[in-house]
């Protein structure tokens, strides 16, 4: 079966596919790779995507865009609020719709026909008829809205393979490319798109990931610095012209599509200008806007997302400290100014990962369709009970390890072999030396400890500020010898050899310590608590 | 890094002190060549060395 990754996000979706084993977002026939999730109906005709988008300018009532949140859902829980300057939805007998020109259409029609595009646009591609899809949803999609989406999208000729998380499967795309599945550590993935932002805390362990806790925030994400944009312009309109270009609709229409063209722009560039030909009562703006101002403009909305991946952590239970990387995800991510001020709150330990920041990374909104493409290529040889029995709960509702396990080294240092968050069953090995002709291997919990160093500021003798300069304080994370669990002898190991130590908890729970050094086997049992 | 030596009076090959804490259940994301691994070993109880190859 031929099978694409799929992210359909309320503002863009995005195509996937592998091919010898590497993974490509590819482009729909208008060029896109960020497709707009849009529908316009014009007279007879149809528009999808981009052009679809286009048409919000002239023909708002009969565009329908932000529709992926309201699949599934009923009437009386959506909230309208994106759809102010586009189709309204209607209550169609209980469930969400819209009347375009006289006839009504219910949100899964239109998601099957954006669907339905989008799977064209994938065979135009690729040449080959595509049969089956892994979809990526946001971490708080209900059943019902699975069922739905899974229903619509086989009636667009796409049989869902599988539905996955959207930040699992960013994360899995990002760690696949760079061939870090196997070291463990602990992610924020923070999604920023179009009218939503989404985090989740994952722990990945073994390969295997782990959410521990994740946030959203329905009210944040570009088109809010979209918004904030044409607000500033509008003054220096109005200031110039006397002429509000925010009252009718479709001068609102007219300079916000501008202004989303500028602030793609400044992501790129320093400056840019914006024109647009007769925006109201037929005045020309022409004008130009730098980085700096944007990022003064859009200041608030930034903080708001710093302080929103913030809460993901502590929602873990965590701190920034617990955190080894961040990865930002969306269209929205693609803003240096967002990138840096995620990096200002989170230690300098901890990596934010960002094209702004590296170079070396691709645009963060192809990240979640990839991994959905590389979750595709994986399955797609699967029958669908092969595939329905790895999701049973008994496979993936395990049990984690709440403190890292490990051993005391002859410093008295924790050495970690077990991290915390790892899934039963586990089993993981380390090699160390023996000080001595007999040794003890102790077997430890680790306790977390902070490690506070003071770095004195340095006082430059013709700076009159350095008075002023406090301290810095740089914090490190540690795990030290907490509890003991048991003790083991090794008795004729022989000074200097290598010794072998091995832990492995079994799906009950029992944990087994072995320790050998050549044909010297000395093996233990530990309990759970 | 090194194990230290075994104290003189230690008797036995294996003391238990203590239980290790108590486990939190949580789902696994059922993504990546590794969770299907872990699917298989939990599904037909393969052992490690089966995937260790
Ligand atoms: N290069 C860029 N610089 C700045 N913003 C960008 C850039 N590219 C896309 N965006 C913005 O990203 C947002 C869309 O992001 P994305 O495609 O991730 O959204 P989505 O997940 O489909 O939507 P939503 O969050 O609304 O469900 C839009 O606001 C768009 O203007
Ligand atoms: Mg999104």
């Amino acid at each position: 079966m031929v099978a694409i990754g799929i992210a359909f996000g309320n503002s863009t979706s995005s195509i996937s596919v592998t091919k010898d084993g590497k993974v490509d977002v590819i482009a729909n026939p208008d060029g896109d790779r960020f497709i707009p999730s849009a529908l316009s109906y014009v007279g007879d005709d149809e528009y999808h995507g981009a052009q679809a988008l286009a048409q919000l300018v002239r023909n708002p009532k009969s565009t329908v865009v932000n529709f992926r949140d309201f699949i599934g859902l009923p009437f009386a829980k959506v909230d309208p609020t994106y759809s102010q300057h586009s189709a309204h939805p209607v209550d169609v007998k209980g469930k969400v719709g819209y009347e375009i020109n006289g006839k009504t259409v219910t949100v899964e029609e239109i998601a099957e026909r954006h669907l339905k595009s989008i799977k064209l646009a994938a065979e135009d591609y690729i040449g080959q008829e595509v049969e089956g899809a892994v979809i990526t949803v946001p971490t708080d999609f209900t059943d019902a809205q699975k069922e739905t989406l899974t229903k619509v999208s086989e009636s667009a000729g796409l049989k869902v393979l599988q539905l996955i998380n959207e930040p699992t499967s960013a994360l899995l795309a990002h760690l696949s490319a760079k061939e870090e599945l196997l070291n463990d550590k602990i992610f924020v993935v923070a999604d920023f798109g179009g009218i939503r932002s989404d985090a989740a805390v994952i722990a990945v362990r073994g390969g295997v990931l782990t959410v521990l806790s994740t946030a959203h925030d329905y009210n944040l994400g570009g088109d809010k610095l979209d918004d904030s944009l044409a607000d500033f312009f509008a003054k220096e309109f109005q200031k110039k012209y006397k002429s509000d270009p925010k009252k009718t609709a479709k001068s609102l229409a007219k300079l916000k599509s501008a202004c989303i063209i500028t602030k793609k722009t400044l992501s790129n560039v320093q400056t840019s200008t914006i024109s647009i030909d007769s925006l109201a009562d037929g005045y020309d703006f022409h004008t130009s806007i730098n980085r700096l101002r944007f990022e003064l403009v859009g200041r608030q909305i930034f903080s708001k997302m710093a302080s929103f991946v913030e809460s993901v952590v502590t929602k873990a239970g965590l701190e920034t400290l617990d955190i080894d990387e961040v990865l930002l995800v969306g269209g929205s991510s693609n803003i240096p100014k967002l990138a840096s001020n995620v990096q200002f709150i989170f230690p300098e330990s901890t990596v934010v990962q960002a094209p702004s920041l590296d170079s070396k990374l691709d645009n963060p909104n192809e990240l979640t369709s990839k991994g959905a493409a590389l979750q595709a290529s994986m399955i797609e040889s699967f029958d669908a009970e092969e595939i329905a029995e790895s999701l049973q709960p008994v496979v993936v509702n395990t049990f984690h390890v709440s403190k890292p396990i490990g051993i005391k080294n002859a410093k008295g240092e924790f050495i970690q072999i077990i991290s915390r968050e790892t899934a039963y069953p586990i089993r993981k090995t380390i090699t160390l030396e023996a000080s001595a002709d007999d040794i003890l291997v102790e077997l430890y919990e680790g306790k977390r400890t902070i490690k506070e160093t003071v770095i004195e500021a340095e006082k430059y003798s013709d700076d009159e500020d350095s008075e002023e300069e406090e301290p810095e304080i740089v914090k490190e994370l540690k795990y030290v010898p907490g509890e003991l669990l048991g003790q083991l002898a090794v008795r004729g190991a022989g000074k200097g050899n290598k010794v072998e130590v091995i832990v492995n908890i079994t799906r009950d729970g029992k944990l087994q310590i072995t320790a050998r050094s050549g044909a010297v086997v000395v093996k233990g049992e530990v309990q759970s608590a | 890094m090194s194990l230290p030596a075994l104290p003189k009076d230690f008797s036995g090959d294996f003391k238990p002190v203590a239980k290790y804490s108590a486990a939190i259940k949580r789902p696994v994301e059922p993504v990546g060549q590794y969770f299907l691994a872990h699917a298989t070993r939990t599904l037909r109880g393969h052992t490690w060395s089966e995937y260790e190859k």
